[in-house]
């Protein structure tokens, strides 16, 4: 049996509560994460663990002190996990908390919530150039049906949009949670919000297989 | 509406600003003297502790005054101090409030 294993990542790091919940579990299994991929996670085989992961704006604890400081309480520094943020974990269930207010985690997630606005904003954008360069030539009369390769490629987009805006919320949602002072519930509703990502991403490689399939049928004829 | 920053101060960032009260204090001395003087019912986790440093610093709170190796010290400011004494009054009318409602 091999010692590590890759897993496609059904969850992003950005919908921090789901994706720790989602380590957390895979370590009780025995699997322990080890490093992000390019397509997934790696995790090594091992004893099932009870282990806490914790997700920290990429960042924020770079200071020798801040780093001596969650060694000492045994937050050992993981790498990091996507774009945004750096993996912490710690196997003593007696130390306190990587964040122990969740009204200041809120304060830690305020300019990562403001790139996500500006983000989000451009992708809407770009959604919609598409979509009128879509439309506008039936609109406009000037073909009577909607090119076909076009729509694949307007319909991937949504997909992609959708879950960009799936995780988004999830984002502001905890954020939110937090600022009302309630701490990340991290239990198995990480599940849910695996099968919320899968279906954007099934909906996408279909018609794009679909556009695959119509191209290759045109080629050949 | 924007969030307004730091309208009300949580447990945490209310010690803290106790702590540089007497003295300057690095950010694990600030932790340890929290630590001691809550009796442990008040712990301060790194991301908590650095959250509320970089946080106070921006808002002209708390001012940092020295780097020795890996520890940085910080020192209460004017306007740290009078936000802190504003914390301490609204407590005390909370208390003075719970007191004669429990008479």
């Amino acid at each position: 049996m091999k010692d590590s294993i890759r897993k496609l990542v059904y969850i992003e790091p950005l919908d921090m509560d789901h994706f720790e919940g989602w380590l957390e579990e895979m370590a009780r299994k025995g699997l322990l994460f080890e490093r992000m991929s390019y397509w997934g996670v790696v995790f090594r085989r091992g004893e099932p663990a009870a282990i806490r992961y914790r997700l920290e704006p990429a960042g924020r604890l770079w200071t020798r002190e801040s780093k001596d400081y969650c060694k000492e309480l045994g937050w050992d520094y993981l790498g990091q996990a996507g774009q945004h943020f750096e993996l912490y974990a710690n196997p003593d269930p007696e130390a306190p908390e990587l964040h122990t207010d969740p009204v200041v985690q809120s304060y830690a997630l305020d300019l990562l919530g403001k790139r996500l606005r500006w983000f989000l904003g451009g992708l809407a954008a770009l959604t919609l150039l598409l979509l009128a360069a879509v439309l506008f030539p039936v609109l406009t009369r000037q073909e009577e049906i909607v090119n076909f390769p076009n729509l694949c490629l307007l319909v991937f987009d949504l997909s992609v949009l959708a879950q960009e805006i799936r995780t988004c919320v999830s984002f502001f949602r905890l954020r939110r949670q937090l600022a009302e002072g309630m701490p990340p519930q991290r239990d198995g509703s990480w599940r849910r919000s695996m099968q919320w990502r899968t279906l954007p991403i099934l909906v996408g490689l279909t018609v794009l297989l679909l556009e695959l399939g119509l191209l290759a049928a045109l080629h050949l004829s | 509406m924007g969030r307004k920053t730091l309208e009300l101060l949580t447990e945490s960032m209310f010690y803290v600003l106790m702590s540089l009260l007497r003295e300057d204090r690095c950010g694990t001395e600030m932790a340890d003297w929290v630590q001691g003087r809550t009796g442990g019912r008040v712990r301060l986790g790194p991301g908590t502790l650095y959250t509320i440093l970089a946080k106070f610093q921006e808002e002209n709170l708390i001012r940092e005054t020295a780097v020795d190796g890996r520890r940085r010290t910080y020192t209460l400011t004017e306007e740290g101090r009078k936000r802190y004494l504003e914390e301490v009054a609204r407590l005390r009318a909370c208390l003075s409030d719970a007191e004669e409602e429990g008479q």
